[in-house]
């Protein structure tokens, strides 16, 4: 039964009821009201228990600042989500709410007993309170401390939602959509501009909305309003956004919004988002998010039944209906009468209205008596009385400080009003400048740093015709700084209720300040005893009284409690505001959810992953898989019954014996070409590249400044003026940007281009004493044969009458060739070879066994044997260096003392004593492991592998002085024991190369 | 996203169909293979290639050339892309290969470095603005521009106010492929 519904009043479509439950109750509400509206027009103010003393708790407001009417929601398996504002969410047929924070039910809850502890759970109290002794802190403090933090509970389920995001760019982007935003969007929407309205409620016209008393220019609001918004839809440049909230202001006018596309609906319509993120980029941005009314600082001020005065007259005017009966008033602003009078001709009884003014205006008054409404002045409150909902407010008569002879009002509701608070949130994200106002006692906005403007009660003043005003001024400006011609409006508003009010802090009441519980911060029970307490302890700025206290610091972001907690600390420090300071709003502006920030970037969309040309063959086959920078790369393929240890003993065994066919695609390739190719090979790279013929190629090394290898590839030369580098695979766009910034930055002279090539050709690498047996009869046009195409040559040719680019090199000590063909026909030449390699038992491989073969022949591998502190002499790559040449990137550091210091890591070959042993990639070796520790560390293990060729381990590392250790024995400590290693050569197979040339 | 975007590009319009991207506000499909390359050379030496390429080279950033024998798009200060039949691009290849002393160049086959996309519907702009963080409203027809579209480096051309091209790298292809699609699906949801 909805008994606080007021029939002819509000917005919502009674036409269209909705029905939905609360704590497992069905309740009925109507097509466009707010889970809060709902439930208070049955009647319903507790909805929920505070965060530290477990304090029932109701609905204070009827918007995005709301820090006590927070529930968890579901909608259906894996749409739970805690801590939804009641004020925000829209009812739907078949919304299911829960209050939180409570047990065994919200109506008694064991936590309570936090309340009747609270003398001792004051400010600081987990600071003094959880110190020592130190050794709790792990097993019972933190545990303890974790299980109580937290409103809500955290949804287990995966989110079966979608979030999507998009960009948008307009000329004049409008944050608010009450008065002072739409004249300024009619404004700028007239003059042509592209325009973007947005607004966080389900309905545009902020302020407007609670107001139909008012008549615009002639108009009653609502019509005007109604004829504004079908103006400003009628315009192609304006597009109008509801349900968005922008949630942060960022560089250079890009503003971040949050659109609820579903969460309003009966039915999720199929392939829609959840929620939409705007990436916005705003020639101007129009601020116009109005102000918040600041609630009263009192004893008991957190009953379920106590609410801002403005969001009742909201409830009553928006949603038809009446926050309670019997209803008495405590403000020190005018506004609260506005909204007690409504509430009085809609049949609610007014018990009184305490003031704490002494003067009140005689308009005011008079109306109050015409509706026989008692008015209190002068006026502080002692107290209120009920647990679940409030049942009295005790006020008194304010004399020097001292509450005089109270008086208890019964009433079921009590509205506060302790004036308002400008919006600044998103301003303060710009880290635009603040100026304490005196005559508001509020922030306001000072020195802009972007191109924005703030107007309407932003700016901290009030009444709709300075919205309006202020609102087509900062409309005009916008566009017509955007180049648009604009027209000034001029709006004519009666009933404006504008009032004033004046700013009071926590009031006295008769009873002792160390027996009131005077709430700043509703969500984290913090209050102003808890403010005067942690100035009392040292802290002084409101920094640290934040902190201290926790004031603020909760999920509504002191939008109410800043400037009470402020004035508070203030008064106690007998400073004024702004010498005590205050806390920097950041974004979001409102919570947000996690699922809105990732958006697209989910599951099969977590990632980029980059896959090659033969990819999906190597999938087909079963082969397993690892990611190699932003590549996925066939790991091994195993046959049936195999592990990955057999797999790749098959495939290294094989290969050598054999054939083996490899999969290089990923191998970063740029084609560097012109006049000035071969000087900025040498200036680039280590090695000399004059005297490298054409058709010829070389291993080359590139260095940082620092003089430590960056990457390393062999180079072809295919013509006077033409190479073809490749890279390492996670070093492709790095060494191109790097040589890109030289050629930009530093050599502009040289005549000479880089073109990223990777994806242009799809490489297969082809080793095993069969590999030319294999690829001769698909090459036309070029002799393979060992004299004309000896190792380290390379040409274009023909390869199964397709363009090739053919390398012999090896990375494996075997007869190695690579072919690039254009990447649309990679895995059909790739089939066509494994075809033609039957006979050979051709094998395909996959990037364990190139590192295994590679190892064999102490190949180092660009981040796995270097790792930015290694020089070429290090890596035993001395021979790479152009010792002639006058210069090339990092030659300088090279002869840095500490480079050329003997006493340097040096790679060399281990041998376990035992060769069935393979240690461990990272391992740390020292000299003697009976030294105490902590050790001293000789170096590291980089590679380690089964050496099938040997028969036995292999490993490579990092090892002080190593080249100077041939033969001694040295020592790896492991958990299960100390492995003694002998130091070798870093070439365990072919030391003399006879493989490359059989 | 399927494997089979790698096999060879005439079979990809078909799969097209399949992956149900026609069902989205946008037609989406995945164009026939065409030869492209990118030619570096000094504006100063421009007269020469545009000889040997038979059309007109244009100088601002984003302008497009189009002629019988292809369409030359200029992407940077020294920097262009051709675009032309397979045929063609071997001649041209071939007559500028003729240049090289006098006309230093870099002229760069990159055909199958990149596959191209078409997308064609009044909505193209609401699903390019899913990635691509330019203001698309502002290009005009014919012209192209290097960007981005998630993160992933894209070459746009608009061919007419409802219809763009996007060259993207190949490897990048299914990444950009199945969030267009995704959001394709999306858009149609919106108009419904």
């Amino acid at each position: 039964m909805e008994s606080f519904r007021v029939s002819g009043k509000g917005r919502t479509d009674r036409n269209d009821p909705v029905k939905f439950t609360f704590d497992g109750k069905e309740y009925k509400g109507f097509r466009g009201d707010t889970l809060a509206s709902a439930l208070l027009a049955h009647g319903v103010h507790l909805l929920g228990r505070s965060f530290k003393y477990h304090r029932p708790r109701g609905i204070v407001t009827a918007g995005f600042e709301e820090p006590n009417a927070l529930v968890g929601t579901r909608r259906s398996a894996g749409r739970y989500e805690p801590n939804t504002r009641a004020t925000i969410q829209e009812i739907y047929n078949g919304l299911g709410a829960e209050s939180q924070n409570r047990f065994p039910s919200l109506k008694f809850d064991i936590g309570g007993i936090n309340d009747t502890l609270s003398p001792f759970l004051s400010a600081g109290f987990y600071y003094k309170t959880f110190m020592w002794p130190r050794s709790f802190w792990d097993k019972v403090y933190e545990p303890f401390i974790r299980a109580a933090a937290g409103l809500g509970k955290a949804p287990t389920e995966i989110d079966p939602d979608n979030y999507a995001s998009r960009y948008l760019h307009c000329d004049v982007l409008i944050v608010g959509s009450g008065p002072a935003g739409l004249a300024a969007a009619l404004h700028a929407g007239r003059s042509g501009a592209k325009i973007v309205v947005v607004d966080e409620h389900n309905e545009l016209g902020g302020y407007i909305l609670s107001d139909p008393a008012m008549a615009i220019d002639g108009q009653v609001s609502w019509d005007w309003l109604q004829a504004a918004l079908e103006e400003l839809r009628g315009l192609e440049n304006v597009k109008l956004m509801s349900r968005t909230t922008a949630f942060g202001y960022y560089h250079q006018n890009f503003v971040g919004l949050c659109q609820k596309v579903t969460d309003h609906l009966d039915k999720l319509p199929d392939n829609a988002p959840r929620e939409r993120n705007w990436r916005v980029r705003a020639g101007r941005v129009v601020l116009a998010q109005g102000a918040i009314e600041k609630p009263l600082v009192f004893n008991g001020n957190d009953r379920p039944g106590i609410m801002l005065a403005g969001a009742a007259q909201t409830y009553l005017n928006r949603f038809g209906v009446k926050v309670g009966n019997n209803i008495a008033v405590v403000t020190s602003h005018d506004s609260a009468y506005f909204a007690a009078f409504d509430l009085a001709t809609s049949g609610a009884k007014i018990v009184a209205i305490a003031d704490t003014r002494s003067n009140i205006s005689d308009v005011l008054l008079a109306k109050a008596k015409a509706l026989k409404i008692e008015v209190l002045t002068g006026q502080t409150v002692c107290g209120t009385t009920g647990r679940l909902r409030i049942k009295s407010v005790k006020v008194a008569k304010l004399d020097n400080g001292a509450a005089n002879s109270p008086r208890s009002l019964s009433c079921d509701t009590l509205l506060m009003s302790g004036g308002w608070t400008p919006n600044i949130h998103l301003f303060s994200h710009t880290k635009g400048s603040l100026k304490w106002d005196e005559q508001s006692q509020s922030f306001l906005p000072d020195h802009l740093t972007e191109d924005c403007c703030l107007c309407g009660a932003s700016l901290g003043h009030w009444g709709v015709s300075f919205a309006l005003e202020s609102g087509a001024l900062a409309g005009n400006r916008a566009a017509s700084e955007m180049g648009f011609t604009t027209e000034n409006i001029v709006f004519n508003v009666e009933n404006d209720r504008v009032g004033s009010g004046e700013s009071v802090l926590d009031l006295p009441s008769n009873i002792s300040a160390q027996k009131t519980k005077s709430f700043v911060d509703f969500q984290n029970d913090v209050t102003s005893k808890d403010i005067r307490l942690a100035v009392r302890e040292g802290m002084r700025s409101i920094e640290h009284v934040k902190r201290y206290t926790t004031n603020g610091m909760a999920t509504d972001q002191g939008k109410l409690s800043n400037v009470n907690g402020l004035q508070i600390a203030a008064d106690a420090l007998d400073k004024e505001p702004p010498q005590v300071g205050l806390t920097t709003f950041r974004p979001p502006y409102s919570p947000t959810t996690f699922g809105m920030f990732a958006g697209y970037q989910r599951a099969a969309g977590f990632e980029l992953t980059r896959k090659t040309p033969i990819h999906s063959w190597a999938a087909e086959q079963g082969a397993v898989f690892e990611p190699v920078s932003q590549w996925m790369r066939a790991w091994y393929f195993p046959k049936s019954g195999e592990g990955m240890h057999d797999a790749v003993k098959r495939e290294c065994r094989e290969t050598r014996k054999s054939l083996g066919i490899f999969d290089a695609s990923t191998l970063g390739k740029i084609e560097v070409v012109g006049p000035d190719a071969v000087e900025f090979m040498n200036r680039m790279y280590t090695n000399p590249w004059t005297k490298l013929a054409p058709g010829r190629c070389r291993y080359g090394l590139l260095l940082g400044e620092d003089g430590f290898i960056r990457d390393d590839g062999v180079i072809g030369r295919l013509a006077d003026d033409k190479f073809h580098v490749t890279t390492t695979t996670g070093g492709a766009s790095r060494v191109l940007n790097m040589m890109e910034d030289y050629l930009q930055t530093e050599w502009t002279e040289l005549q000479v281009w880089l073109t990223s090539t990777t994806e242009q050709w799809a490489t297969i690498a082809i080793n095993g004493p069969n590999a030319r047996n294999l690829i001769e009869p698909f090459v036309n046009g070029l002799d393979v044969s060992n004299d004309l195409f000896p190792h380290m040559s390379v040409a274009e040719c023909k390869f199964a009458g397709l363009p090739c680019r053919l390398f012999r090199l090896s990375f494996t000590g075997e007869l190695g060739f690579e072919l690039n063909v254009p990447a649309r026909y990679g895995r059909m030449v790739w089939e066509e070879l494994l075809e033609a390699g039957k006979k050979y038992d051709i094998c395909p491989y996959g990037t364990e066994t190139m590192h295994v073969l590679r190892a064999e022949k102490g190949y180092i591998i660009v981040g796995q044997d270097t790792d930015g502190t290694v020089t070429p002499d290090d890596a035993g790559l001395s021979w790479a260096i152009g010792k002639k040449k006058p210069d090339f990137v990092g030659k300088r550091s090279l002869a840095r003392p500490d480079i050329v210091s003997p006493h340097r890591k040096q790679l060399v070959g281990l041998l376990t004593d035992d060769p069935n042993y393979v240690v461990e990639e990272g391992a740390q070796i020292v000299a003697d492991p009976d030294q105490p520790t902590p050790m001293k560390m000789l170096g590291h293990v980089t590679s380690s592998y089964w050496s099938e060729a040997l028969g036995r381990s292999i490993a490579l590392a990092l090892v002080l002085e190593g080249r100077d250790r041939m033969g001694e024995t040295l020592f790896i400590p492991m958990p299960d024991g100390v492995i003694p290693v002998a130091v070798t050569d870093s070439i365990f197979y072919d030391p003399a190369g006879d493989r490359l040339n059989p | 996203m399927s494997q089979d975007l790698h096999m060879p590009m005439e079979s990809r319009t078909v799969l097209n169909l399949d992956r149900g991207a026609t069902q989205g506000a946008v037609e989406m499909e995945l164009l026939d293979s065409a030869a492209r390359f990118n030619l570096r050379v000094s504006v100063k030496h421009i007269e020469g290639i545009a000889q040997c390429i038979g059309s007109k080279i244009p100088l601002t950033i984003g302008q497009c050339e189009t002629s019988e024998n292809g369409q030359v798009i200029c992407l940077g200060p020294d920097e262009w892309l051709l675009l032309t039949s397979e045929e063609n691009g071997r001649n041209w290849a071939k007559s500028c290969s003729s240049l090289s002393a006098k006309v230093p160049h870099s002229i760069t086959d990159i055909s199958d470095r990149e596959v191209t996309i078409g997308l064609k519907g009044t909505a193209v702009i609401e699903l390019l603005s899913v990635g691509c963080p330019i203001d698309l409203e502002k290009m005009k027809d014919n012209v192209s521009r290097r960007s981005v579209f998630d993160g992933v480096q894209i070459v746009l051309h608009r061919c007419a106010f409802d219809h763009f091209r996007v060259d993207v790298w190949r490897s990048f292809l299914p990444h950009v492929w199945s969030l267009l699609n995704l959001a394709n699906l999306e858009l149609a949801a919106e108009e419904n």
